[in-house]
């Protein structure tokens, strides 16, 4: 127990280590992003972020509201950043539905976010010098209740009364997204969903069109901008510098306790090394199949 | 002046920001201060609830006032909100003796309402998953249900099918598990990225 609490301690000395390579990473990636110009890099293809900008087209041509949720994200706890990264997600969404009169509905169960998602909603229609359209009361906040239902069956009720055009689902989300997704779905209505919740992310899965993984959440300011800025790109190149590394550091630790089995153990050799061959054989019978089908399709 | 002002709080704001995370460190000596200033996020939370309920008020009212769809809805919600609060307020005062009324009111209604909604969850993701492949077969899809049939149909404890228990006991256990941790790392890998590109103070927000 001991031990397990001093690992645990040097563990947590470990945390302003990586903040401090993320750090450098970051500034590092935006210099030479700033420097060389290459503002315009080929960004990995994310299916959702590509139809969302289309979606906000179709919201404003047909003056719908688009709805943007921070689900139970808020300042001060754990889903600080997730409540953050919608907000950079909420920005160049509303800049481009600023120009209709139809403000967006931003739905939120923590109170924290709701002067969040107001000052972003602000800075939008800032942006597009269209403060006569602004209402302060497009963020809502729905109490959540024990299990966020409430706040779930709420928004989309909003969302069937106002008929929105696209929903976009971001944050700290259960299977309570099911709710939204349902509505969305029976309505028409694009959806969007992702959370950092993993009960949450695979309802997201199955319900959004488009949905966004993970940490897909944290690059909008990447993507959705026209023009984004040399930080948010850089993030983009620290956070794959950063899992290349963690994969490698899996693999690393991996590989060093089979090698340290397998030198204790023959028999645990073998099973692996049979293992090891048997996958191979299936994966090319595999692939041999495919090869022989796609080969019949095309005569 | 307004610039002056966006460089002063952004200032603060990161000033802060790393003197706490330097006091949540094992054996730091700022651990009272940052004790201090995550007593004060509780506090700023606690008066953020009260925003909130005025700004729940104001949407509904401006609902009614509007004509809105859905205005019949705004009405119950304000009158409910109102009742609760005054009951709350009569039992906070200590003018009513021996009874808990706002409590009783939400165990009768939000919990049993939840549970309702609970109840309606399961079928509405059984549909969800169901309509998956009617619109969307890919191999992704594909896979998806059919691990979903295994492992169903694994938690039936019927011993003709102890090799589907087995293989759903195996699914849940490795690749689900490592599928799983593999998008934790992920979120921790983009929330620590994005934390620190708000903590470098050079966010497009802070100039604004």
């Amino acid at each position: 127990m001991e031990q397990a609490a001093l690992i645990s301690e040097q563990l947590a000395l470990l945390t302003p280590l990586v903040l401090l390579l993320v750090a450098i990473l970051l500034i590092l990636g935006a210099q030479v992003l700033r420097r060389q110009r290459l503002r315009q890099l080929s960004l990995r293809r994310i299916p959702a972020y590509r139809a969302m900008p289309i979606g906000v087209g179709e919201a404003v041509e047909s003056e719908r509201p688009i709805h943007v949720s921070f689900g139970s994200s808020g300042l001060g706890a754990e889903a600080t950043v997730s409540a953050l990264a919608v907000a950079d997600m909420l920005y160049p969404l509303a800049e481009r539905a600023a120009i209709s009169d139809q403000p967006p509905i931003v739905s939120l169960s923590d109170p924290t976010a709701l002067p969040l998602a107001q000052g972003t909603l602000r800075r939008a229609y800032e942006m597009r010098q269209n403060m006569d359209a602004y209402r302060s009361t497009a963020a809502r906040w729905y109490p959540q209740g024990p299990r966020s239902l409430a706040f779930a069956a709420g928004v989309a009720g909003a969302l069937a009364d106002e008929d929105a055009s696209m929903s976009v689902i971001g944050g700290r989300f259960g299977p309570e997204l099911a709710f939204i997704g349902e509505t969305a779905t029976r309505y028409d209505q694009l959806f969007f969903a992702q959370s950092d919740q993993l009960d949450g992310q695979a309802v997201a899965w199955v319900m959004a069109e488009r949905p966004l993984i993970g940490e897909e959440l944290y690059v909008a300011g990447a993507y959705l901008p026209a023009r984004p800025s040399a930080l948010h790109l850089s993030q983009v190149l620290t956070m794959e510098i950063m899992r290349v590394l963690a994969i490698v550091g899996i693999l690393f630790f991996a590989v060093f306790a089979l090698a340290q089995r397998m030198l204790m153990d023959v028999n645990f050799l073998l099973t692996v090394i049979g293992g090891v061959l048997l996958v191979a054989a299936v994966g090319m019978a595999v692939v041999f199949a495919i090869r022989q089908l796609r080969g019949r399709g095309r005569a | 002046m307004r610039r002056v002002l966006a460089i002063l709080s952004s200032s603060i704001v990161i000033g802060l920001g790393l003197t706490t995370l330097w006091g949540l460190l094992p054996g730091s000596p700022l651990s009272d201060f940052a004790a201090v200033m995550i007593r004060l996020a509780v506090i700023v939370g606690a008066v953020a609830v009260l925003i909130g309920v005025l700004n729940l008020l104001g949407v509904h009212l401006r609902r009614v006032l509007e004509g809105e769809p859905g205005w019949p809805y705004s009405i119950a919600l304000l009158f409910a909100a109102l009742a609760v609060l005054l009951i709350a307020a009569v039992e906070g005062l200590g003018l009513v003796q021996g009874t808990a009324l706002s409590g009783f009111l939400f165990n009768a209604v939000q919990v049993s309402v939840e549970s309702a909604l609970s109840a309606l969850l399961v079928f509405f993701l059984v549909y969800a998953a169901a309509r998956l492949l009617r619109h969307r077969i890919t191999w992704s899809g594909l896979l998806f249900v059919v691990i979903l049939l295994v492992v169903l149909v694994g938690w039936l404890q019927v011993p003709a099918l102890g090799g589907f228990n087995a293989l759903s006991e195996w699914i849940r256990t490795v690749p689900a598990s490592a599928g799983a941790r593999g998008l934790l790392i992920g979120v921790a890998l983009g929330a620590t990225a994005a934390g620190v590109r708000v903590l470098l103070g050079q966010d497009p927000s802070y100039r604004e």
